[in-house]
């Protein structure tokens, strides 16, 4: 809510969190995307399809006008319509796509294809990596209001003064640095990406079984490629049916402290009761 | 300290289930590794969130919450420290957010911070918040996220505990001495006061004697020099009694509003132990507010009064507070009248005259001032703007506009209130002060002023 008032304007700025690594982190950011869309534009380019290049152009301007015009502020909205205008592009461009696209699915094989696939969605990834850690630590209501006028910097200064000794006495409180949220935030990633990457193993194996068994065969192609996306399909069932879950063992612990909570009750009336 | 824990899956986190899922799948049908890594990706984090859920099922802090004072003058200062225990047997890294309503606002750190946990050890924090509003504020309470990505997967703890903060109406800038003070209590006193001759036990004049004067009281001096009955005049001198109309209708929202409690606040002070007396009625288009605080220890009674009142949404109509008076039939001799000169004035004025007649000095206090309207103040509406035309009409056009516009309306007020002996002052800011501003206008009934403005007019 503003405060309309003209001594308070003077007295008080609104300041919002300003550490020098998110203006890094946020160009960081734009950086991943614009590379991503630089790399497909290239590869486009090679494949001598005009659509395809034209396509790509544009999108990458733009994504790259959206971004320049956003600037710091890197929203979860934004984000999401970066994957989703991604998806459609990839879409499009399939349907456009000739043997030395990125985009036509019998290039597979090709290794420089792969290189330019892999570069570009790990680029893709590192902007959304990026992102949620821009979201989570610079965006969400982290701003405060710094003395500006010599009558409130004495007011405060004065106040501290008259705490000291007390339980409010006041301490500069040690927040944790850029690194260490980044490093916390890996340690978080660990398990999920060991039960992501044995889900992988497996699938691979299992690949490469049925290509031992049924070698150089058509029907090779059709078990394995469905066989990753029902694992895929299977780990989303995974998730959703985690998520449904949770509700239901938040309430049983409600109902676990609600019952001991009873106990107690019952327990003291009894003792007073006695009493 | 009541603990609760909250988790969910929000909108934007389903979505990245969905969106990952998409990632994956049309990654691998089309054999495009440039989709199927960031779906990978997306499952990852909402796996990681999933992952933290279950480990921090173990995680269990304690949070104990106390604030420096209870009551709180608005635009003061206000510690607010927190003692957060980590049970556990891990060094945590956590997000800790201390909750506050729109009262208050925390300085120089804000009130989300990343802290380090170590185990089994109290860390205390202090925050300092600044009480930018008056009303009944709330502080707490605490909320503690060990998991990461908030925004995708909420799983925070949640110790509740409410602590109730009564805000009260904001300090005067400028402090008064008190010999000012008093100083100008005497004058009021001299000036104002309610005589009444014949009674009482205080001189006030030498007459002729007339057929019924108590014998007991002729002056036998004055008698023999002027070869009659002489008789002194008794006086019996009252209390002096302020009656406070606080306009609150719809245009006194704002600053103005709240520099007008400040300075009943500030009145009420003045009169504190002496044997003058102070009510206090709120009128919007009826009486919404009357108060009589108690004379000695008034001054804390009164705020507590006034903390959590505001302005209503329609116009006042001052008649409706005089008709108030006269049924309740209040005792004053001083009236001060806490307004604006915006809005509709003739309703504003209607019924000053029968303060009159009950036998009341009316003064009129202006709060539509360039100090508190900040919308008036062409200088703070430019540094938003950027419009060089724009700029140019409100350093020019407006102002000339609105300052044609009040003149008008202070003419009309000041014609009113001289018509019937009452006086008009104005707040110029937040620099001013109503003690002050009724010092000026003492001095223009001072005996010396007085001589001065005769011998002015005799001059013309």
């Amino acid at each position: 809510m503003r405060i309309r008032d003209k001594v308070y304007v003077e007295d008080w700025k609104q300041t919002i969190i300003t550490d020098p690594s998110s203006k890094i982190i946020a160009y960081a950011h734009h950086l991943f995307g614009a590379l991503a869309i630089i790399l497909i534009v290239i590869q486009s380019a090679i494949t001598l399809n005009i659509f395809i290049f034209s396509l790509w152009l544009v999108l990458g301007i733009v994504i790259l006008l959206l971004d320049i015009f956003g600037g710091n502020n890197v929203t979860l909205k934004g984000e999401l319509g970066y994957g989703i205008m991604f998806v459609l592009g990839t879409v499009v461009s399939l349907m456009l796509g000739n043997v030395n696209s990125m985009f036509f699915p019998d290039t597979l094989g090709r290794i420089d294809i792969i290189l330019f696939q892999v570069s570009a969605g790990i680029c893709v990834s590192l902007r959304f990596l990026v992102s949620f850690f821009y979201i989570e630590f610079f965006t969400q209501e982290y701003d405060y209001i710094i003395p500006q006028s010599n009558h409130s910097k004495e007011q405060i200064q004065l106040y501290k003064e008259n705490l000291v000794k007390t339980n409010f006495e006041h301490i500069e409180i040690e927040q944790i640095g850029v690194f260490q949220k980044w490093w916390s935030l890996f340690q978080r990633f660990l398990w999920p990406i060991v039960v992501m990457m044995i889900l992988v193993i497996f699938a691979v194996l299992y690949s490469l079984l049925i290509y031992f068994i049924i070698p150089d065969d058509a029907i090779a192609e059709l078990v394995t490629r469905p066989s990753l996306i029902v694992i895929a399909i299977l780990y989303t069932i995974l998730l959703v049916r985690t998520n449904a879950i949770l509700p239901k063992i938040q309430k049983l612990e409600k109902s676990e402290i609600e019952n001991e909570t009873e106990n107690i009750e019952a327990n003291e009336e009894k003792v007073e009761i006695r009493s | 300290m009541k603990e609760e824990k909250h988790f969910e899956l929000t909108r934007s986190g389903k979505a990245f289930i969905l969106l990952g899922s998409i990632f994956v799948i049309t990654g691998l049908a089309i054999d495009n590794y440039m989709i199927i890594i960031p779906g990978i990706l997306f499952l990852v984090v909402i796996s990681s969130t999933f992952a933290n859920f279950l480990i921090s099922q173990k995680f269990k802090f304690d949070a104990e919450i106390s604030v420096s004072k209870e009551y709180l003058r608005s635009r003061g200062l206000l510690a607010v420290s927190a003692v957060v225990n980590n049970n556990s047997k891990k060094k945590l890294r956590v997000k800790i957010k201390l909750g506050s309503s729109y009262h208050f606002k925390s300085i120089n750190i804000p009130e989300t911070l990343y802290v380090k946990l170590n185990p089994e050890q109290k860390t205390r924090l202090v925050w300092i918040l600044l009480a930018v509003r008056r009303g009944n504020g709330t502080i707490g309470p605490i909320e503690i996220s060990p998991g990461p990505f908030q925004f995708l997967f909420t799983n925070k703890q949640i110790l509740r505990k409410l602590i109730n903060i009564k805000i009260l109406p904001q300090r005067p800038r400028i402090s008064i001495p008190w010999k000012t003070k008093k100083e100008l209590l005497m004058k009021m006193v001299h000036e104002f006061a309610q005589r009444i001759k014949g009674r009482g036990d205080e001189f006030f004049a030498l007459r002729d004697y007339l057929p019924g004067d108590e014998v007991k009281h002729i002056e036998w001096y004055a008698t023999a020099r002027h070869d009659k009955l002489i008789t002194k005049e008794y006086e019996d001198e009252r209390n002096l009694h302020f009656l406070i109309y606080l306009d609150l209708g719809s245009t006194m929202f704002g600053p103005k509003f709240e520099y007008a409690l400040s300075s009943i606040v500030e009145l009420s002070t003045l009169i504190k132990g002496t044997n003058h007396d102070l009510a206090v009625i709120g009128y919007s288009d009826m009486v919404k507010r009357f108060i009589v605080p108690q004379v000695g220890k008034n001054e804390l009674r009164l705020m507590l009064n006034l903390y959590d009142i505001e302005a209503v949404g329609v116009q006042s109509n001052f008649l409706e507070a005089v008709k108030f008076t006269k049924s309740n039939q209040l005792l004053h001799s001083i009236t001060i009248i806490f307004s604006d000169l915006e809005g509709d004035i003739r309703k504003k004025l209607k019924g000053i005259h029968l303060l009159q007649s009950m036998g009341s000095r009316v003064i009129f206090v202006n709060f539509s001032t360039m100090g508190f309207n900040i919308l008036s103040s062409p200088s703070w509406v430019i540094s938003k703007t950027q419009d060089m035309n724009y700029r140019e009409i409100m350093n020019h056009v407006f102002p000339s506009l609105v300052k044609d516009e009040y003149k008008i309306r202070e003419k009309e007020v000041r014609n009113a209130l001289y018509a019937i002996g009452g006086d008009y002052i104005e707040m110029l800011g937040y620099e001013d002060n109503i003690i002050l501003s009724l010092y000026r206008l003492m001095k223009k009934y001072s005996p010396t002023q007085r001589v001065l403005q005769e011998a002015l007019e005799r001059k013309r």
